[in-house]
């Protein structure tokens, strides 16, 4: 699988980290990470990654409001959202503001990969 | 006080079963007891480290995990296996771990929160970090459960209305 820039958004430490981590040992790089919705939006625009994990609840802007505004600025825009928050109903706001996937935490390496590489085929591996 | 349409029992056993699960599956920390209690208290006890969440649904209240001290290191040392940082950042990764859990557990119980499907949101976690005792005032009302583990206790809060309490509990009508 080739290699693609990520961008880690996320206010746990943590979790910034330890994605962070998991995707360089999934043979991908993490060009920025940023800890709310507003500080992703305008470092989307500078990095330019070819994905974005997005965390929903967050200081300052939440994750859902900044995957529209990322969205808006650039339709081809890869977002997958990482968060706890498993109801139904939010994982129908993420779509609906334009995410291409979703994982639930606590991740694990295993569902990571295997919902990145589904993301990967259908967006940015496209021939 | 609204009254809650949810149910306290039920929110609790799932609150408790939820953070039984987290420590000894991600925390590798063994539960040595789960004191679930369904009746108002008078008395909340703040521990070393506290994590607050709110969560915008049909119960107006704060939930709280407050940590013993010797509890939220091992969840921390277990959280950050392989990562590598400076000891001076030893406070924001605690603050880290212990947001996080409370998030994931939280986060983890929001179709309970919601049965109808409604759309559930909650706060970003914020810490205290001062232990002390809350006493109960007119018109407020706590709830409180213990999960022991091998490493010390964590104790489970409820505390509402939310709007009488800033975001470090401090009870905004009794001005302390």
């Amino acid at each position: 699988m080739s290699k693609f820039s990520f961008m880690v958004v996320d206010d746990s430490l943590i979790t910034q980290r330890k994605l962070s981590q998991l995707l360089e040992e999934l043979g991908h790089s993490v060009a920025g990470t940023c800890v709310n919705g507003q500080q992703a939006c305008e470092k989307y625009i500078q990095l330019k990654p070819d994905l974005v994990t997005m965390d929903i609840t967050m200081p300052v802007m939440g994750g859902i409001e900044a995957t529209k505004k990322i969205i808006e600025s650039d339709p081809d825009a890869v977002i997958v959202m990482v968060t706890s928050h498993g109801q139904k109903q939010t994982v129908i706001d993420a779509i609906g503001a334009g995410a291409k996937g979703y994982i639930l935490k606590p991740f694990y390496r295993d569902n990571v990969a295997q919902t990145l590489n589904k993301v990967i085929n259908k967006y940015l591996n496209k021939e | 006080m609204q009254e809650q349409s949810v149910n306290i029992k039920d929110l609790m056993q799932s609150l408790a079963q939820g953070t039984q699960s987290f420590l000894q599956s991600e925390a590798g920390v063994s539960v040595t007891g789960i004191d679930c209690r369904y009746e108002p208290v008078n008395t909340l006890k703040l521990s070393y480290l506290t994590s607050l969440i709110s969560v915008n649904s049909s119960i107006n209240m704060f939930f709280a995990f407050s940590f013993e001290k010797d509890l939220i290191f091992s969840i921390l040392r277990q959280m950050t296996q392989g990562l590598d940082y400076p000891e001076e950042e030893t406070p924001d990764y605690l603050e880290s771990a212990a947001t996080e859990m409370l998030n994931i557990v939280v986060g983890n119980t929001a179709e309970f929160f919601a049965p109808g499907g409604e759309r559930v949101t909650f706060s970003p976690p914020i810490v205290i970090q001062e232990a002390r005792n809350m006493i109960r005032t007119q018109g407020t009302t706590f709830y409180s459960s213990v999960v022991q583990t091998s490493q010390g206790n964590l104790y489970i809060h409820l505390i509402g209305p939310r709007q009488l309490f800033d975001e470090q509990l401090n009870n905004l009508e009794a001005g302390s």
